[in-house]
């Protein structure tokens, strides 16, 4: 397959959020731009943090949550959503995944594609060698230049 | 990253070419002269850059539908253009224009655009600070969305002289009259397709252009850009005042754009070694080498080296 890199496919997208922004800040920049998770940079564009969807849906459910096999054991599912209204006004940085998994213009869709089989990541920061970020790769895009590989390799 | 470009009003152009156009009637377009694409002059200005391979970030305000089309459409330009447009609850605005190759006549459309709050601009400004240390110069260019103030210019170049960053502004006279109250860019091009008025009054004769560009330099400017009856221009530096005018006829239904390129080549002449009157003279050879066709796409690279044989550059002071 031709070895098709990040830089062919990415996003050149640079939207961010700070540390101190809070979670509803965060809801509404993903509800904006369709990302599934954003970066949460420091004052020199540095990924600090990363924080997704799951990360703000895991911090209002019961830390015993992650035991369970079901949600049928919720005892309360409006549980849910007063924990959501309670930590709207907290700053993102406490949701925050640390260390986030980011990949560089170079690597090879390949070794995306296969993170994104292992890990399940719907979306992934690109950095510079300075860990600054620089856009983004989405799941949806791996999977169309996957396709647009293998039918160039066809052709030929 | 070599440039951010800030366009705070960015808009979604739709060209039409209509030969023989008439108002209270139909008018048919042809597919091939329906074109739609991203706009507004600091998105503009990111586009040329990058057919000239200089790579930019994209800031400014976005939202709505209009706004996520205009992105796309952006993202597909080219991957030297890095976007980092905050997102707001107002719709973007579109920018209609019927240019007449018969009539020669150009009819715009501009819808008003959203409303930002006062809570966005802090946002867009915090983020702004960051994207600005990425880069090596900063273009500021065209209108100011409602609910943001005309200094806004000023306090963004505020930030960027912090930074030791170079500044160009391309702006209405509102705009620019109250920025320079908070701060000057390097490089100031007055946009006057709207209106003639500098610093809240009409010129008309050359010697008051010529002062004014002068006063200009004495408060902050290092290079001063006023268009004169549309086709000519008033450069200022510290050492002289320049007369620029084209040696060939320009059309008038041509000029959509070439204040854009204007700009785009002058950063590019920055960025590679050229400074003062010899930066503008390369703007405005872009400007009359776009004015002599129609479309939005750039002059090359070429055109515009063989273009400053077509401009007539006449000290005048």
């Amino acid at each position: 397959m031709k070895n098709i890199k990040v830089k062919e496919f990415m996003i050149y997208d640079l939207t961010f959020v700070f540390e101190n922004d809070t979670v509803e800040d965060v809801l509404n920049v993903l509800n904006k731009t369709s990302f599934s998770g954003i970066c949460v940079v420091d004052s020199d564009l540095k990924v600090v943090g990363f924080v997704g969807e799951e990360d703000i849906i895991r911090a209002c459910l019961p830390s015993y949550f992650n035991l369970l096999q079901t949600a049928a054991f919720l005892p309360d599912t409006n549980l849910f959503i007063k924990n959501l209204k309670k930590i709207a006004r907290e700053p993102v940085g406490k949701y925050a995944t640390k260390p986030v998994f980011t990949v560089k213009p170079d690597d090879s869709l390949l070794y995306i594609a296969d993170m994104i089989m292992r890990k399940g990541y719907k979306i992934i920061p690109v950095v510079d060698e300075n860990n600054a970020l620089l856009g983004y790769v989405t799941r949806i895009s791996v999977l169309e230049s996957a396709i647009r590989g293998e039918l160039i390799m066809e052709e030929k | 990253m070599d440039v951010l470009t800030v366009c705070l009003n960015p808009a979604l152009d739709r060209e039409f070419v209509i030969d023989n156009f008439s108002i209270d009637k139909l008018n048919i377009v042809p597919n091939d002269k329906n074109m739609m694409s991203p706009g507004g002059k600091g998105v503009n200005v990111a586009v040329i850059l990058s057919k000239y391979g200089i790579s930019s970030i994209t800031a400014g305000f976005l939202g709505g539908y209009v706004g996520n089309v205009l992105l796309a459409e952006l993202r597909k330009t080219s991957p030297l253009i890095s976007t980092s447009f905050l997102r707001i609850s107002g719709e973007t605005r579109e920018n209609i224009a019927i240019a007449d190759t018969i009539h020669h006549t150009l009819t715009e459309i501009n819808s008003e655009g959203p409303t930002v709050s006062e809570e966005d601009i802090k946002d867009f400004i915090k983020r702004y600070e960051v994207l600005v240390q990425k880069v090596k110069t900063v273009v500021i260019s065209g209108s100011v969305p409602k609910g943001v103030p005309y200094s806004i210019y000023g306090e963004l170049t505020k930030i960027a002289k912090k930074y030791r960053k170079i500044v160009f502004w391309e702006a209405r006279d509102e705009i620019i009259y109250e920025s320079i109250k908070v701060a000057f860019p390097d490089v100031l091009k007055y946009d006057m397709r709207r209106s003639e008025k500098i610093l809240g009054k009409i010129l008309t004769s050359e010697q008051e252009y010529i002062q004014a560009a002068k006063d200009f330099i004495k408060q902050g400017a290092s290079l001063v850009i006023l268009s004169y009856k549309t086709i000519h221009n008033f450069i200022a530096t510290a050492d002289g005042v320049w007369k620029f005018s084209p040696k060939i006829e320009i059309d008038h239904s041509y000029l959509l754009g070439s204040g854009d390129n204007f700009v785009a080549a002058m950063v590019y002449a920055q960025l590679n070694g050229k400074c003062c009157v010899d930066m503008a003279r390369y703007g405005y050879a872009a400007g009359v080498a776009k004015a002599s066709y129609i479309g939005k796409e750039p002059p090359t690279l070429s055109q515009i080296e063989e273009y400053l044989g077509n401009i007539i550059t006449e000290r005048v002071e």
